[in-house]
């Protein structure tokens, strides 16, 4: 035990240059859940939800949720999921009912997609809110409740102000959206009603952006250059590029622009997001501090999730989607292995402040795909 | 003694917890000890205990009368206990269910026939069904707009002479005819496409829209009636609002189906749906296709001659930079060999035996 605390210590204090925002033990956490176990539950959830017309989907989200909860484990004791699957069917339905309207409406009338955006707009960050309040309230960790305050204001002002002005300043503010976004999730989560406390510094930010960029930049112009070096000249007859039911590209494609870019596009679009928010992701658990005794420490490697991330979409797109059960059990499990719990603290000492609410936020957050991750 | 397992006991809403062991005995009361001192705490008949549901193998929370809770990680016990004690509940089906084993496989068959019949044919006879009881007005209202959209964007108006128009015309009125088609459901426009160059295709109120570019490639009106006997074909059979019905459709499913895999709902899932939509998009072409070759059939026309106007669209398309051809007629459709072969083929079945 010592001697795997000294390590990791070690280690993280090496990679950011920096002590930990508490001192104390650290406890790991275990992902005990299987591929194959986890295999027949996703089977099972798609089975019945199609049999229900969609409507077991709320079921099939407690029973995921739970299982992956349930099999994550910290300083002996494990998580639980307890949102209610009527509440959560409520809210897919008025979801799916609003998605109607929206795809009518703009299919008779195109320009109504313009109040629609309006309507995103505002309506976002509530949904956000909503969506991690409910998430928070429904999970608890030694039997007791996790909560967050965060306002419609704070939101808005983290999720559609910053991002506009990160746009509008040609990315170059972007560091402080991102920080912007961070910190609304580390100063609003509760549990047992002890707020969580923590502020992202805004230096280490914008060191991951120029390092994502630069890595980045420097990655797509090699991969490209070798790749247009390798395979130009080759060139590919239109047949071979034709996907059944659609016209062949009328000239013959030269790999070595295929290449370079399709190679450019899985770097703008996986690669270096998945890279920066693997950064951002650690520093955020590195920042947070519970009752100034319990902290996390996150040393999720950016390049391994990287990898990990490519690596499960080829292998759910190759495969219809029969390996997505073992992609998100492999991605638990390697998160889990690099988080701890530092604690310093009696973790026995909190009480639940909470009850039970609508679950509307979180679907709409669940059908619109508004997940954000935390 | 019916079953003994070891627990944390948790007090209402406290974190902290003691380990105890619980035994169940044949008066289906259980009993709750100290693990250590081995005292009494508490006890409770079992059925009055709210029992979570078992999910793989996490922690089982056994909730007690005064909110107190029994976490424990041996679910065969209690799952034992349940099934003496709480005939009737439906808590372990869906576990069995879930365990990896036959039904496993035969959910897995079954969902992968399902999914083979919605893409092939679940999908289409449903928007087939809906396109065909939607009312005039939504037709209408989605058709005027969509011109509107284009018009303003793309479009500039004819440069046609009136002459030229009204000749094209009176063969689209024949052409018409000839379909046995309500002379009132479709109308012809011209349009200059500008960079959309030479097009032709069919809203869904049976506005048929024609560029000038079109017109101008044809060496042969007959190739024109062709055309506006394809795009008759679609408006009869509804093919615009189907295409939208079932590729908006089959987002939504693919949406439902895997809401949780919000990482890749669009790269891995869009993908699948391109290629089933544009499957969809091949069949409706060829459906208009054969639609043509009746209507050319009645009127007398030579099939060689739309035969050969999608010929020199293929060659347009091949001269032109990729991206004009792109927006161009045939870049949803089917492989244009492939179309003129079966004009072509179909011809001189038909010239073997008159």
């Amino acid at each position: 035990m010592f001697e795997q605390t000294w390590r990791s210590a070690d280690d993280v204090a090496e990679e950011s240059g920096r002590s930990y925002s508490v001192e104390g033990d650290h406890k790991p956490f275990v992902f005990s859940g299987g591929s194959f176990e986890y295999f027949g539950i996703w089977i099972s959830n798609l089975f019945l939800t199609i049999l229900t017309v969609g409507i077991y989907s709320a079921w099939a989200k407690v029973r995921r949720l739970r299982y992956f909860y349930g099999n994550t484990t910290v300083a002996d004791h494990s998580f639980d999921f307890h949102g209610s699957p009527i509440a959560i069917l409520k809210g897919r339905l008025i979801a799916v009912a609003f998605f109607i309207v929206y795809n009518i409406s703009i299919t008779v009338f195109p320009s109504s997609i313009l109040i629609f955006l309006l309507l995103f707009i505002f309506l976002f960050p509530w949904v956000i809110k909503r969506s991690l309040r409910f998430n928070a309230r429904m999970t608890s960790y030694r039997n007791v409740r996790f909560d967050f305050h965060g306002s419609y204001l704070g939101a808005l002002y983290a999720l559609i102000l910053w991002p506009i002005i990160g746009f509008l300043s040609l990315f170059t503010l972007m560091p402080f959206a991102t920080r912007a976004t961070q910190n609304y999730l580390a100063r609003n989560f509760s549990y047992g009603g002890r707020p969580f406390k923590g502020k992202l510094p805004i230096g280490k930010i914008y060191g991951y952006f120029f390092k994502t960029i630069l890595i980045g930049f420097a990655l797509a112009a090699i991969g490209s250059a070798i790749g247009y070096l390798a395979f130009s000249g080759v060139e590919i007859p239109p047949e071979a590029l034709q996907i059944e039911g659609e016209e062949a590209p009328p000239l013959p494609v030269d790999l070595g622009i295929l290449i370079a870019v399709y190679g450019g596009m899985l770097f703008a679009f996986v690669v270096a997001p998945t890279y920066y928010s693997t950064l951002v992701h650690n520093l955020l658990y590195n920042s947070v501090v519970l009752d100034e005794q319990h902290g996390f420490d996150s040393r999720l490697n950016p390049w391994r999730m990287v990898w990990i991330v490519l690596s499960n979409l080829i292998a759910v797109a190759a495969t219809l989607g029969l390996l997505y059960p073992w992609t998100q059990i492999r991605l638990a499990r390697y998160k889990a292995k690099n988080t701890s719990l530092i604690t310093s603290g009696d973790l026995d000492k909190y009480t639940s402040q909470l009850e039970a609410d609508s679950a509307t936020g979180d679907a709409f957050g669940d059908v619109l795909d508004f997940d954000i991750a935390f | 003694m019916i079953g003994v397992f070891e627990a944390n006991l948790f007090p209402p809403g406290k974190s902290s917890s003691r380990r105890v062991r619980v035994e169940v005995e044949a008066d289906r009361v259980a009993r709750v000890y100290d693990l250590e001192s081995g005292d009494l705490i508490v006890e409770f008949r079992w059925r009055k205990v709210k029992v979570s549901a078992r999910v793989g193998n996490i922690p089982r929370r056994l909730v007690l009368k005064d909110g107190s809770v029994l976490e424990t990680r041996e679910n065969d016990v209690v799952d034992a206990i349940n099934r003496k004690f709480r005939r009737g509940s439906v808590n372990n089906y869906l576990y069995r269910i879930e365990k990896f084993g036959k039904v496993t496989l035969v959910s897995f068959v079954f969902l992968g026939l399902f999914g083979y019949w919605l893409v092939q044919d679940g999908l289409p006879r449903m928007a087939n069904s809906i396109a065909f009881s939607l009312p005039d007005s939504v037709l209408d209202t989605t058709a005027e707009k969509t011109l509107d959209f284009l018009d303003r964007g793309f479009f500039e108006p004819s440069k046609l002479p009136v002459a030229r128009r009204k000749e094209l015309e009176g063969q689209f009125a024949d052409t018409l005819l000839a379909s046995g088609m309500d002379i009132a459901c479709c109308k012809l426009l011209f349009r200059d496409g500008g960079a959309i160059g030479p097009n032709a295709f069919a809203l869904p109120d049976g506005t048929i829209v024609m560029t000038d570019q079109l017109v101008g490639l044809s060496g042969d009106d007959r190739g024109l009636i062709g055309v506006m006997a394809h795009e008759i074909g679609h408006v009869e059979k509804r093919h615009s609002m189907r295409a939208l019905l079932q590729s908006s459709t089959l987002a939504l499913l693919v949406i439902l189906a895997t809401g949780d895999m919000a990482e890749f709902s669009e790269l891995a899932l869009g993908l699948p749906t391109l290629f089933v939509d544009a499957g969809y998009s091949r069949r409706f072409e060829l459906e208009a296709d054969d639609r043509a070759m009746e209507i050319m059939d009645r009127m007398g026309h030579d099939r060689e001659y739309l035969a050969e106007l999608f010929e020199r669209l293929d060659a347009f398309c091949r001269q032109e930079t990729k991206s004009s051809c792109e927006s161009g007629w045939l870049s949803s459709h089917p492989d244009i060999d492939d179309r003129v072969m079966r004009l072509k083929q179909a011809n001189q079945a038909e010239a073997r035996t008159p």
